[in-house]
């Protein structure tokens, strides 16, 4: 694979750029732990040339945005055409903190207000509204969401909660919870060192 | 030159026998996705959802079928090698109604024995059958089934019903219902509340 050296100067020249510095060690945390001793730009290019991470791509792409000059719009034109993002992923937030991850990324929609500092997501997650035209959740900060979970309409997820997996989420979280089942039920954690 | 690429899409959606029912989903989808331009002429329509909504491409080829004729089948092929359909959502030979919208359509398996008019899918939705010796589900008009669910076997839904997300559907609903959960129970009637142990209730 070829250095990807649109994504790099796009990197560069982004308004992002500590924002994505601060996603890539949480994504070798969770994806290759063994690679932690890599450097930035290693770890970014190790991760966009990766074709199993292309959901990674995807966030990349949204972090970087739409540029508002011809030149960078036509940098990013040719970086994803020779990086494909994950057709199955979805994201279309207004802020989403540093330090998000997607894992897999297959059948997931993150479609939210907010969602806070890093925060997890796996695959087959539906974040978005409960009824066409409704309003969409709010999350915290720490939150992880896992496979298959749902979180449905205009609530709010506290910080630290777990979402357990198939889950479905259509009432506000209180902070350091976690929520399990259909319907879901919830477990305070508060107190504890979890 | 944008509508040029859409060009096989157009004539075999125009010379198709079920152009009422493709006009029928463009509108639907036109209608949802972008309200203001729902008036503008079908061919039109058509080139922007399938440049815009890859899961459109799904639908249009399902409702287009197979072709006998080599100009039919040089022209789907040509449709397909310009706008190439995603993997899913896939459809199994089934009789769905006009006015169809998938959302995203990620991971959705469509393949009801019947479906009626207007129904709304959201993704990693799956219909089919239970075990291989079962038929599919029968569903009505204006159902709306959220996102994850899963209908299964000899079943029939009625009309105006919503599917919760991440619901197991295993046994008949009523009309104007709402069902949720593992396995799925009603949980609304005609737009009230139902008790969760009480005798109708299933």
């Amino acid at each position: 694979m070829t250095l990807p050296l649109f994504h790099l100067i796009l990197f560069r020249r982004s308004a992002a750029r500590e924002t994505i510095e601060k996603d890539i060690p949480r994504w070798i945390r969770f994806i290759n732990p063994a690679l932690s001793s890599l450097t930035t730009a290693q770890s970014l290019v190790w991760l966009l040339n990766t074709e199993s991470l292309k959901e990674f791509r995807n966030l990349f792409y949204y972090r970087i945005g739409r540029p508002d000059n011809i030149f960078d719009r036509i940098l990013l034109k040719a970086a994803q055409s020779s990086r494909e993002p994950r057709r199955t992923l979805s994201i279309r937030v207004p802020f989403i903190g540093h330090g998000f991850v997607i894992k897999h990324g297959v059948n997931t929609i993150v479609h939210a207000e907010r969602i806070g500092v890093n925060c997890l997501v796996f695959q087959g997650v539906t974040i978005g509204y409960k009824m066409p035209g409704g309003g969409l959740p709010t999350l915290g900060d720490h939150v992880h969401v896992s496979v298959g979970a749902k979180v449905l309409g205009p609530i709010t997820v506290g910080d630290e909660a777990i979402i357990g997996a198939n889950s479905v989420v259509v009432n506000d979280l209180p902070p350091h919870s976690m929520a399990m089942g259909v319907p879901v039920r919830t477990i305070s954690r508060a107190g504890t060192n979890a | 030159m944008r509508a040029m690429r859409a060009l096989p899409q157009i004539v075999l959606f125009k010379r198709s026998s079920r152009r009422a029912v493709i006009e029928a989903d463009v509108k639907r989808w036109m209608e949802i996705r972008r309200p203001e331009r729902a008036n503008r002429s079908a061919n039109e329509n058509v080139t922007w959802l399938l440049e815009t909504f890859p899961e459109f491409r799904n639908l249009l080829y399902f409702r287009l079928g197979e072709y006998d004729g080599i100009p039919g089948k040089l022209l789907l092929a040509l449709a397909r090698f310009f706008f190439p359909p995603m993997e899913t959502p896939g459809f199994a030979f089934c009789d769905i109604g006009p006015g169809l919208f998938i959302e995203y359509g990620y991971g959705t398996i469509i393949g009801p024995r019947k479906m009626g008019e207007n129904c709304r899918i959201a993704a990693g939705v799956t219909i089919g059958y239970k075990n291989d010796s079962d038929p599919s589900p029968v569903i009505g008009n204006n159902v709306f089934i959220g996102a994850g669910a899963q209908v299964l076997g000899p079943i029939t839904i009625g009309d105006n019903v919503i599917i919760g997300a991440n619901a197991v559907v295993l046994r008949d609903v009523p009309p104007n219902c709402t069902v949720a959960g593992v396995p799925a129970r009603i949980i609304k009637r005609d737009g009230e509340r139902v008790k969760r142990f009480s005798a109708d209730s299933h």
